[in-house]
């Protein structure tokens, strides 16, 4: 494997893994105020939050040029504050990825936490534990199959992202060359054996993930501690 | 004191409390399913709001004028579900342990010990909740809610999901945490032999109204549920409505599980307006087939619930199920080995006398 696709690889999991943290930090608290809240703008919410699943990734990464190029209002207000350029870098890319797999960390965790019950939060509260205590103490650990298949689920979609990139972040060795671009690349320069390597690594890696989600979600019924 | 002044608008009826409740000893709240029970200790644990004030002791936990609403997690309140809420991701001791380390407000340090002794849960410390029979999930969460340490305690129905033996086993701990740690409870109930065992007063309540609040003796004898020797005598207490009267033969008849049986005339009894009518269990009679040539005219198709033998006495006690209704009859060993009855068997109660209170 050349030193170029193995720098690809590396980036993906670089790319996936920030995209993932951030992700499961803020749609932990998003995912329980949704899946209890009585907000009449609720599906407004819900619909946003799904809309990525259901549009093209290269509708999404149109806008994202449209908004964030350093020459729009937005991308030249966040150049003079950061100094970073939104469009064609890594930061881009990892902004980008956030609202692309929004969805797959949300949708999830909100099912987990719609299935605790309001009568075991009552019951907490009534013992005397805050909401944060409810949350972390009564809602998380009741919801952990959630949490684990928003954590893969997000880390596999955003491994198998491609549209977004190649709109958004083009193809960058080291900066923006994930392994999915640097597929594309090989298929049309016609290196099928390069092409075959990547594509294998990525064929095995996702089979991996998804097998080991239905595995451990059978083996994690509750866990007691 | 608890000052209750709410009111709330529920399904079919609005929820109207206006009393004081003394802070001492356990007081029954009383009533048939859907009067509003379970919404008034949803009202004071703070889980629902509604218009008006509670008050504790020299604490405002709620008013609606002034827009006070303290949280449930603050308000120094032990609630106990109809049917135990456990976490199942923690062991027995982990679901015990929790308020421990919760209960910055609450001063009182019970000992954590003591508490697994008086709920007999020595054996159970290690078991996953999912492991545990009614009764065992029952003592689990009075436990965990007596370490949470509350200033008031609120029961809903504990024992309503238990058949009779898991009853009998958890009454002895309910009566535990009344007296012992005397920590004043409301206990909700529809059931008379638990209010005549641990409560000192009840307030009735009927379609979200407040029908009667007093002690516990004053209000069974309008039932007329004490014997000479002043003793709580066993029988039922079922709900029935007013159908109609009969100006000629001096009767009033009412509807039980859609059967009708008769009174002597009462006036005061509107067409349709329930009633509560006391069976004392010595005054029923059990017969396989309807009799026709018998001078009682009292006798209600039902099925055999269960069957409890008296000790020491030559009695069974028969439980007879009328829809929601169920009727204690109390027939000799020899009746019920001569009639073979069993439970789930069709049978007829034969009323010969009914006590009635309108409430």
């Amino acid at each position: 494997m050349s030193e170029n696709d193995l720098a690809a690889i590396l980036l993906t999991l670089k790319l996936a893994t920030v995209t993932t943290l951030i992700l499961l930090v803020v749609c932990l608290p998003y995912a329980w105020w949704l899946s209890r809240t009585r907000f009449i703008g609720k599906p407004i919410l819900e619909a946003l939050t799904a809309l990525p699943l259901v549009l093209p990734p290269t509708v999404l990464g149109f806008y994202f040029l449209i908004f964030f190029n350093p020459n729009s209002v937005i991308g030249d207000f966040i150049f003079t504050m950061t100094e970073t350029q939104l469009t064609f870098s890594f930061t881009g890319l990892v902004v980008a990825s956030l609202i692309y797999s929004l969805p797959f960390m949300v949708q999830p965790l909100q099912v987990a936490f719609s299935n605790v019950s309001q009568r075991s939060i009552e019951t907490a509260a009534s013992l005397g534990l805050n909401r944060a205590f409810q949350f972390v103490w009564i809602a998380i650990p009741q919801s952990l199959r959630g949490v684990f298949s928003a954590i893969v689920l997000t880390f596999a979609h955003t491994v198998g992202e491609f549209g977004v990139v190649l709109m958004v972040g083009g193809n960058i060795p080291g900066e923006t060359r994930v392994v999915s671009i640097a597929i594309y690349e090989h298929v049309e320069v016609i290196a099928y054996d390069q092409a075959h390597m990547l594509a294998a690594v990525l064929l095995v890696f996702s089979f991996a993930m998804l097998a080991t989600v239905y595995l451990i979600n059978r083996q994690l019924p509750l866990n007691r501690f | 004191m608890l000052r209750l002044n709410v009111k709330k608008q529920l399904d079919p009826f609005e929820l109207v409390v206006s009393e004081e409740i003394p802070l001492q000893g356990v007081t029954a709240i009383f009533g048939p399913s859907g009067a509003g029970k379970t919404s008034l200790l949803r009202l004071i644990a703070g889980f629902e709001t509604a218009i008006g004030s509670i008050e504790y002791a020299d604490a405002t936990w709620f008013d609606s004028t002034k827009r006070i609403n303290v949280r449930p997690h603050k308000r120094p309140v032990g609630y106990v579900h109809q049917q135990p809420v456990l976490f199942e991701h923690l062991s027995v001791q982990g679901n015990i342990n929790l308020p421990l380390r919760f209960n910055r407000h609450r001063t009182r340090r019970t000992k954590i010990n003591d508490v697994i002794e008086a709920f007999d849960l020595s054996n159970l410390l290690t078991n996953s909740p999912a492991t545990l029979s009614g009764g065992e999930r029952q003592r689990v969460a009075m436990a965990q809610m007596v370490l949470s340490q509350p200033a008031i305690m609120l029961l809903d129905e504990p024992l309503a999901g238990l058949d009779l033996d898991r009853k009998a086993e958890i009454l002895p701990f309910l009566h535990t945490l009344a007296y012992q740690l005397n920590i004043p409870t409301l206990y909700v109930s529809h059931q008379v032999d638990e209010i005549s065992h641990i409560c000192d007063r009840v307030l009735v309540l009927q379609q979200g109204k407040v029908k009667q609040f007093e002690q516990t003796s004053a209000l069974f004898e309008h039932l007329d549920l004490h014997t000479l020797s002043g003793r709580l005598e066993s029988g039922s207490i079922i709900q029935a409505s007013c159908l109609n009267h009969d100006e000629s033969y001096d009767l009033t008849h009412l509807q039980v599980d859609g059967q009708a049986i008769s009174v002597p005339l009462i006036r005061s009894l509107g067409v349709g307006q329930a009633a509560y009518v006391r069976i004392r269990a010595r005054d029923v009679s059990i017969s396989l087939s309807r009799p026709i040539d018998i001078s009682i005219r009292n006798v209600l198709k039902g099925i055999v619930a269960s069957i409890t033998p008296l000790d020491d006495s030559p009695f069974v006690e028969v439980e007879i199920r009328c829809g929601d209704a169920k009727i204690l009859s109390r027939i000799t060993r020899a009746a019920l080995d001569s009639l073979q009855l069993d439970v789930d068997q069709e049978v007829f109660a034969l009323i010969k006398s009914v006590s009635f209170d309108s409430l």
